[in-house]
């Protein structure tokens, strides 16, 4: 084992600093804070910003803009993102989750066309997976594509409860393809257009500050190139893109920062830390670091291919619990004055809180995913 | 950064596994593979091989059900004390493993008491069954501080008991005014030895912890009721499920920990909060192993039964989880 940074992490957190202090970049924070759209606020023109600099996709090759850097420059990038207040959802569903997947397992046309651009912050995407009657049960969506005679595709759908829909380009949308009976083989993935015509986005305030999407499909022509993978065959690419989304970076950044709140909060000049304060933080700081390193461990496996479901939806929870239970004691800990104005505010982690462990994979269907591969006698025992 | 266990270490924990299943005593046969000459400093004539290696021979021994905690108190002993304190034949049967020290006093408030002309008297702590050589005692002296003191067992005025706790042996020693060797041993080694210490112990926990959820999984896969096996129930499967995870992140923490130790740059809240954390988890994986046994747990010579009386001795040796997350948190 090693637990060193290496030397290249360590320049490119510098650079990171340096871009994200700057006044250019604390410009285009003001301006997504001040929320003008009444919306989450637009962050596309800050990830434009960071893009031109080259440090959103450091892991990736230096073809499609990355650096080839280790994971742990990925993890400082999370890490100082959160820290900085730039929004990270749409980022991270872009480029970590769909811009993964398609440097996986998307054509060389796709790949060349589609990462640059997510690198640079010129392209955004989301994600329509859920619908209505199925969120933790995927297998199970109805919104059908049809195909056409010339090869192109028609879909009919309605999918919901989406993040960062308004702001993205391109949605990776799973559909019921028409063909085999078997559920699981009979859905196919596409990268769709959100400007053209049969899409409406109703966005539906949330407990959260991230407002969710109902996004109505109807009679949407996609062209055949538009697929992500062989058509039939999404249910693996989904499988796949739960490896890379499940790793718990974003959740265990949040918690970091959040942590680092009310450190600052506890230790604050002039004020004499209870006992039962820092030993609370003792409790949270130790969960903390178990949720770094699992999360690190999935990363790891990613960046060399062997991508494993189980621990990555360990990772998922394990780091969404550790993030949630921070925003609860702080909470819990000061009482009503933590969720006042203020540089250490907890008011939108404790809205955001009850999410974190339902979203990208809830709690229950992650901890059946561990168990289904652990404890079942065909399955190793783990570790 | 690679958080993958490497040759060296998976090589030694296979050997630690093999010794486990032969039919010799205990000690003997980890002597035979290198412990503890293979924890104990160069400077004191061992091999050094730091911590690395360390966490992977204790998360073995707490899977095997083997705590061999004289292993672990004598290399404490041998940090503690420089190795020109101790006479080389003595010095020489710690580090292959054919006598052991013991530290009195260091994991607790001292409970023995040094009068003015330096005798000890008091009972020690309850000390894991050995073939003792050495006992390093903290003491509290006349004047209300702390001083060290060498004490071989057979030093007139030094009786040792056999007790048991939990149904498990242990060792009690009585000190009747025993004229014990004085030495200096200032507060930096105590601390930086104690760390390691506790990194040690640690990973003893989890290995045990370990071994309570990997007999709860055998037995939720072969025990049906209502018809399925219990592992089919959600509430089942998923507090297991819960526990394995925990331990995944607390067993890499233990191998950052440790690697940090190494280089000198963890510290006693650090480490501290590594041992609560792992206490606390091996204490929740012993617990549910029973409560997932049933009755059959309750029996007294029932693996469940067994872990739950070793996490209960270990978990407690260097401190109550409180007094652990106390530390963590001030120091």
């Amino acid at each position: 084992m090693d637990f060193d940074i290496p030397d290249s992490t360590v320049e490119f957190e510098q650079r990171l600093i340096t871009v994200l202090s700057s006044p250019k970049t604390q410009e285009l924070l003001d301006e997504v804070h001040h929320r003008a759209d009444g919306m989450d606020g637009d962050p596309r023109p800050l990830y434009r910003h960071l893009g031109r600099a080259g440090l959103l996709a450091p892991s990736w090759p230096k073809e499609y803009g990355g650096l080839e850097a280790d994971p742990t420059a990925t993890v400082k990038l999370l890490e100082h993102m959160v820290q900085y207040g730039v929004p990270q959802s749409l980022y991270y569903i872009s480029v970590q989750i769909v811009g993964s997947l398609i440097l996986q397992s998307g054509t060389d046309q796709q790949r060349r066309t589609l990462l640059p651009r997510l690198a640079s912050g010129e392209l955004t995407m989301c994600i329509l997976f859920t619908e209505p009657g199925h969120g933790s049960d995927l297998a199970g969506i109805t919104t059908s594509a049809t195909g056409n005679d010339d090869g192109s595709w028609t879909l009919d759908g309605r999918k919901t409860y989406n993040l960062k829909t308004a702001y993205a380009d391109l949605a990776l949308c799973a559909v019921r393809d028409g063909g085999e009976t078997n559920r699981y083989e009979s859905i196919t993935l596409f990268l769709v257009p959100l400007t053209g015509p049969g899409i409406s986005i109703r966005p539906i305030p949330s407990l959260s500050d991230e407002q969710f999407h109902d996004v109505r499909l109807t009679n949407v022509r996609v062209e055949r190139e538009a697929t992500l993978g062989r058509v039939g065959e999404g249910w693996g690419l989904i499988t796949r893109m739960f490896t890379a989304e499940r790793n718990g970076l974003d959740y265990y950044a949040r918690a970091r920062y959040w942590l680092e709140q009310i450190t600052a909060r506890i230790t604050q000049a002039g004020r004499e830390p209870h006992v039962e304060e820092l030993v609370g933080l003792a409790h949270h700081r130790a969960r903390l670091r178990a949720s770094h390193l699992l999360c690190y461990r999935v990363l790891q496996g990613l960046s060399q291919g062997e991508a494993d479901i189980a621990q990555a939806s360990l990772a998922k929870w394990h780091c969404s619990e550790t993030a949630q239970g921070i925003a609860w004691w702080a909470v819990q800990t000061w009482g009503v004055d933590a969720l006042e104005p203020g540089p250490h505010t907890f008011d939108a982690a404790f809205r955001e809180a009850p999410g974190m462990t339902i979203s990208g994979g809830a709690s229950e269907v992650l901890l059946d995913i561990v168990a289904g591969a652990r404890l079942l006698d065909h399955a190793s025992t783990g570790g | 950064m690679d958080l993958r266990i490497d040759p060296i270490q998976e090589r030694l924990a296979n050997a630690v596994d093999t010794v486990l299943t032969r039919t010799g005593v205990p000690h003997t046969e980890l002597a035979s593979i290198g412990l503890p000459a293979l924890s104990i400093r160069e400077e004191s004539g061992g091999l050094g091989l730091g911590l690395d290696a360390d966490i992977m021979v204790n998360e073995r021994l707490g899977y095997g059900l083997e705590p061999f905690g004289a292993y672990r108190e004598t290399v404490l002993a041998l940090e503690l004390v420089d190795p020109d304190d101790i006479p080389d034949s003595l010095l020489l049967e710690l580090i292959k493993g054919i006598r052991h020290a013991m530290t009195v006093g260091t994991h607790t408030t001292p409970v023995i008491s040094a009068d003015a002309e330096g005798r000890l008297h008091g009972q020690s702590e309850c000390l894991p069954v050995a073939e003792l050589g050495l006992l390093v005692v903290r003491a509290r002296e006349h004047d209300g501080g702390t001083g060290w003191y060498l004490v071989p067992p057979d030093l007139p005025g030094c009786r040792i008991e056999k007790v048991r706790r939990l149904g498990t042996p242990q060792l009690r020693m009585s000190l009747d005014f025993a004229e014990g060797v004085p030495v200096l041993i200032d507060d930096g080694r105590v601390e930086t030895a104690l760390n390691f210490a506790r990194v040690r112990q640690a990973a003893l926990l989890l290995g045990l912890a370990r071994r309570a959820i990997s007999e709860a999984r055998d037995h939720v896969n072969s025990r049906h009721q209502y018809e399925k096996p219990l592992v089919e129930l959600q509430t089942v499967a998923h507090g297991l499920a819960r526990l394995s995870g925990e331990g995944d992140g607390w067993n890499l923490l233990t191998h950052e920990t440790g690697w940090n130790c190494d280089r000198g740059r963890a510290g006693t809240q650090d480490t501290a909060l590594l041992l609560a954390a792992a206490v606390e988890h091996a204490f929740q994986a012993s617990r549910k192993c029973v409560q997932l046994h049933g009755v059959r747990g309750m029996l007294d010579h029932s693996v469940p039964a067994i872990i739950y009386r070793l996490v209960s001795i270990e978990g407690l040796r260097m401190g109550t989880p409180a007094e652990l997350w106390r530390l963590a948190a001030l120091g």
